[in-house]
């Protein structure tokens, strides 16, 4: 859907492109990581702040995917942003120990001494990183936008269904021309 | 996969069962929240009452224009069956989930709680929401299903499948109220 409204102070927030999540090589990982630079250019172009995130942990709770509760760890080149985002030293980089970038991190707090009042999400994983990032930014009472091509998951079933039933509850979304379109 | 440990100081946390909210739930799903309330506080355990009376302002694919608006206070009140004691924790919030928008946090830190179960409407916003929050706050999450309801089968079920077992142990309040005792 075409975006209805470009807020004046936008970011652009590029959820776990790292070494060893890109290096697993999901469905759609090329275009993800290939529609995130083309909005990084034109973000950073613009003069609008932009997000780097990357993950060094998960969290410990017991689930029946964990029962065990065994928090994990990342470390060291796993971390390591892929070069193909052409980091720079205006770009803001969060490390996030959870599936949210704002859970734990300086990140609202970054935003707010911006005036951000408006967040694009692009990255991977669509059910984890970016799905958590979108709810955290809706609840801390942002304007969301997923970018629908810029987002990749391991499941497709997973993928799908977070783009078309879930998302739409709390963001909106578009594709990468299209928030290229809007921001001119 | 079953409840696997009940820590020594866990919590129920219901949410949003109130009067506007509540009728989304059938009468089974309302029963077995009063089990659980039951078995809960019979077992001196923290007991967390949540209702909601307001929502986030951001624009959606659902709602273009956004700002979710405040809750008419009626449609607010804890439902009668929910039985509210002097003990209960009581979080009135104004997200999807109890804690970003409250010190439920901090209250269960302070009572020592590592582990919470929770149960209520909707299934895949405010319960959901809840335990997504919890387990990222670091809490073990128990969920109950059949003590949960939504506003359509579709979101029930999506979330019932798809999330809850990745951020929780998924129980029936059966296994929960046997675990307990």
């Amino acid at each position: 859907m075409p975006l209805s409204i470009l807020d004046p102070k936008p970011a652009l927030v590029v959820v776990d492109l790292q070494r060893s999540i890109v290096a697993i090589g999901v469905p759609g990982t090329a275009e993800v990581v290939a529609h995130s630079a083309r909005l990084l250019e034109a973000f950073r172009a613009a003069g609008h702040l932009v997000v780097l995130v990357n993950v060094d942990a998960s969290p410990g709770g017991r689930s029946d995917h964990n029962p065990g509760g065994v928090p994990t760890r990342l470390t060291g080149d796993q971390l390591e942003l892929v070069p193909e985002l052409g980091r720079r030293d205006t770009d803001l980089v969060v490390t996030k120990h959870t599936r949210g970038a704002f859970h734990g991190t300086s990140l609202e707090k970054e935003l707010a001494e911006r005036s951000v009042t408006q967040v694009f999400v692009t990255g991977i994983a669509t059910g984890s990183g970016v799905e958590e990032t979108a709810r955290e930014a809706y609840a801390r009472g942002l304007n969301v936008v997923v970018v629908t091509d810029a987002v990749a998951d391991r499941d497709p079933e997973v993928h799908a269904f977070v783009l078309t039933r879930v998302l739409p509850r709390f963001t909106e979304t578009a594709t990468a021309d299209e928030v290229l379109a809007a921001l001119g | 996969m079953p409840l696997t440990t009940v820590d020594p100081t866990p919590a129920l946390i219901v949410v949003d069962l109130q009067a506007g909210i509540a009728p989304h739930a059938d009468a089974s799903v309302i029963a077995n929240n009063v089990t659980l309330l039951d078995a809960f506080r019979a077992q001196g355990h923290t007991v967390v009452l949540v209702n909601v009376a307001g929502g986030a302002p951001g624009r959606t694919e659902l709602n273009p224009a956004g700002g979710a608006g405040a809750i008419p206070e009626e449609a607010t009140v804890l439902i009668s069956e929910l039985g509210v004691t002097e003990s209960d924790i009581l979080v009135t919030k104004t997200t999807w989930g109890a804690f970003g928008s409250t010190d439920l946090h901090q209250q269960l830190q302070s009572a020592g709680v590592t582990q919470v179960f929770v149960t209520g409407v909707a299934t895949s916003i405010g319960v959901e929401s809840t335990a997504r929050e919890a387990h990222t706050l670091g809490y073990h999450v128990v969920t109950v299903p059949d003590a949960m309801g939504d506003l359509a089968p579709e979101p029930h079920e999506a979330a019932i499948s798809l999330v809850l077992p990745r951020l929780s142990q998924v129980a029936s309040t059966a296994e929960v109220v046997e675990a307990l005792a």
